[in-house]
């Protein structure tokens, strides 16, 4: 009976250890700031920030974009090589004026998602495309902020209502 | 954008027709590109000239033009001679200049929004907002080829790729992400066929071998229809290439769409796997078998399981390989004849491949 208990108790640890025990709110998530020309954004420890250029111009770091992926940096690491194999989210900053572009059509198990977060009502949806999920969502009802985010990661996919990533959302601070 | 050794050619060619010398200095009077040897002669003046408002000037025998990007001052064209020929020949060749670096620019442009696009760094707004500036069609049929050389940073083999995809009239995209990696974006016809995709691939190889000197491995994605689907198919060629890699090392074209049971057993973790070894196994590898044995299964699988072929093509009796395969049977406790230990011991051959590679690569 003892041996049984014990056994069970180790599997709940390794269940633990698997699984994780991730943050329960969006104050506990620690991380680092980054930024750029128009707004700065919350990267959660155990996510890296990878830089992204101007569309014209690849020396120059992008003003209204940041990208966060869900792993540690490694040596021969880069974009290409996490490419749907962990999750990401990309962050624009537009004016309130830009245009949102829905293009639900292209995915499977299409879902409409809503979140608010810090005071900002996300808007968007979910979709499988070739067994990656992905989420489209705009805040606000306005084209300013807009997130594309890559839902499925190698350890595991995450929700749309996962603790870092509502973390990250939450950090947007406008300059 | 544009490079110092295409100025240099540009003005070359216009000497050989005009006899007229150019020379071609940044804003800072740096020499980019001349047709003469000493241009040390100028950089005062070009100084003198990129301070002043007027966008050409005659001084001491020589013309001076105002090359502009954008209303940006890019370069100072310097035509020695004061006849009103030089000056047409010198205003032409800034008008050539000026045409140019809004080629180079558009093309660079894309090429950019290309890599971006690849790598999925761009939200919905910009891909839509920019393919509609570039002139990129958003709804055309697309496929992403990765060609893989057997030398980094192989010059030829991308010029060699260039100029077979990038007609005038070709809407197709060559580019790289990575020093080891030549990628092209394909349009395809509303007709084409994954047959046709083959076929494409085998003529990039057969153009690599015989105009690049190299070899090289091709890998496709599926076939998309949506400009922001680019790099799922970029993707799917790069799995391709690796899964490849490891299992079918005799294939140069490998499809996405045809990895079979190599894809699986690409994303099993690797303690599942060694799990899995060590069960069916029972701590002997496959590389321990002597080089009869590793040959008898493989020309059996080959067969389809069929005793009488695999004799037949291993020049031995039937009753010799039923003696290896009762060997092996003994070994490992499964019988290749029979269906099911049979694709037990193929999935064990390949995962055992799958786990010597992610060993050599340092995974």
């Amino acid at each position: 009976m003892l041996k049984k208990a014990a056994l069970l108790a180790a599997l709940v640890l390794s269940m633990t250890t698997l699984f994780g025990c991730g943050p329960s709110s969006i104050e506990e998530v620690e991380g680092t700031v980054f930024e750029c020309t128009q707004f700065s954004a919350l990267c959660p420890e155990g996510w890296s920030n990878y830089p992204v250029t101007e569309l014209n111009d690849d020396t120059t770091l992008s003003m209204n974009y940041l990208r966060f992926y869900k792993a540690e940096p490694e040596e021969g690491d880069n974009a290409s090589t996490l490419l749907y194999s962990n999750a990401y989210i990309n962050i624009g900053h537009y004016s309130p004026e830009s245009e949102v572009f829905i293009s639900k059509d292209i995915y499977k198990d299409v879902e409409d998602v809503e979140l608010e977060v810090a005071g900002k009502k996300w808007k968007g949806y979910t979709g499988v495309l070739a067994g990656i999920k992905k989420a489209e969502m705009w805040a606000d009802g306005t084209g300013e902020w807009q997130v594309s985010i890559c839902l499925s990661d190698v350890d595991g996919d995450i929700e749309i209502d996962d603790m870092e990533l509502q973390a990250i959302l939450a950090s947007l601070k406008k300059k | 954008m544009i490079s110092n050794q295409i100025l240099q050619n540009v003005i070359e060619g216009i000497k050989a027709i005009s006899r007229v010398d150019i020379c071609i200095m940044d804003t800072e009077a740096k020499p980019v590109a001349a047709t003469v040897g000493k241009t040390e002669e100028y950089e005062a003046s070009v100084l003198a000239f990129v301070g002043s408002p007027a966008e050409s000037q005659s001084l001491q025998n020589t013309h001076y033009f105002k090359v502009f990007d954008d209303r940006q001052l890019e370069y100072i064209l310097v035509v020695k001679g004061d006849s009103d020929d030089v000056y047409m020949v010198g205003k032409m060749a800034a008008f050539q200049i000026q045409s140019l670096i809004v080629a180079y620019k558009e093309r660079y442009d894309k090429d950019n929004f290309i890599k971006n696009l690849l790598l999925d760094n761009l939200l919905l707004v910009d891909i839509y907002n920019r393919a509609k500036k570039l002139h990129i069609d958003v709804e055309s049929r697309r496929v992403v080829f990765i060609v893989e050389t057997s030398i980094e940073k192989d010059n030829m083999a991308l010029e060699t790729v260039r100029t077979m995809f990038t007609g005038s009239k070709s809407k197709d995209f060559i580019t790289a992400v990575d020093e080891k990696n030549i990628i092209i974006v394909k349009e395809l016809r509303s007709n084409d066929t994954y047959e046709d995709l083959e076929k494409i691939g085998k003529v990039v190889l057969d153009m690599l071998n015989t105009e690049a000197m190299s070899k090289a491995r091709v890998s496709y994605g599926t076939i998309i229809t949506e400009l922001k689907d680019v790099s799922r198919s970029y993707k799917e060629a790069k799995m391709a290439l690796d899964v490849g890699r490891i299992f079918y090392t005799e294939r140069n074209i490998i499809a996405y769409s045809n990895l079979g049971i190599g894809r699986l057993i690409y994303q099993l973790p690797m303690p599942l796997c060694k799990m899995f070894i060590r069960e069916i196994f029972d701590g002997q590898m496959p590389s321990d078998f002597d080089e009869e044995t590793i040959v008898t299964i493989n020309k059996f699988f080959e067969n389809n399981l069929n005793v009488s072929e695999t004799s037949r093509q291993l020049y031995i009796h039937r009753n010799t390989l039923v003696y290896r395969l009762d060997k092996i049977q003994k070994m490992t406790n499964l019988d290749l004849r029979t269906f099911e230990d049979a694709i037990t011991f193929k999935m064990a051959l390949m995962v055992v491949k799958y786990m010597d590679y992610m060993e050599k690569t340092d995974f």
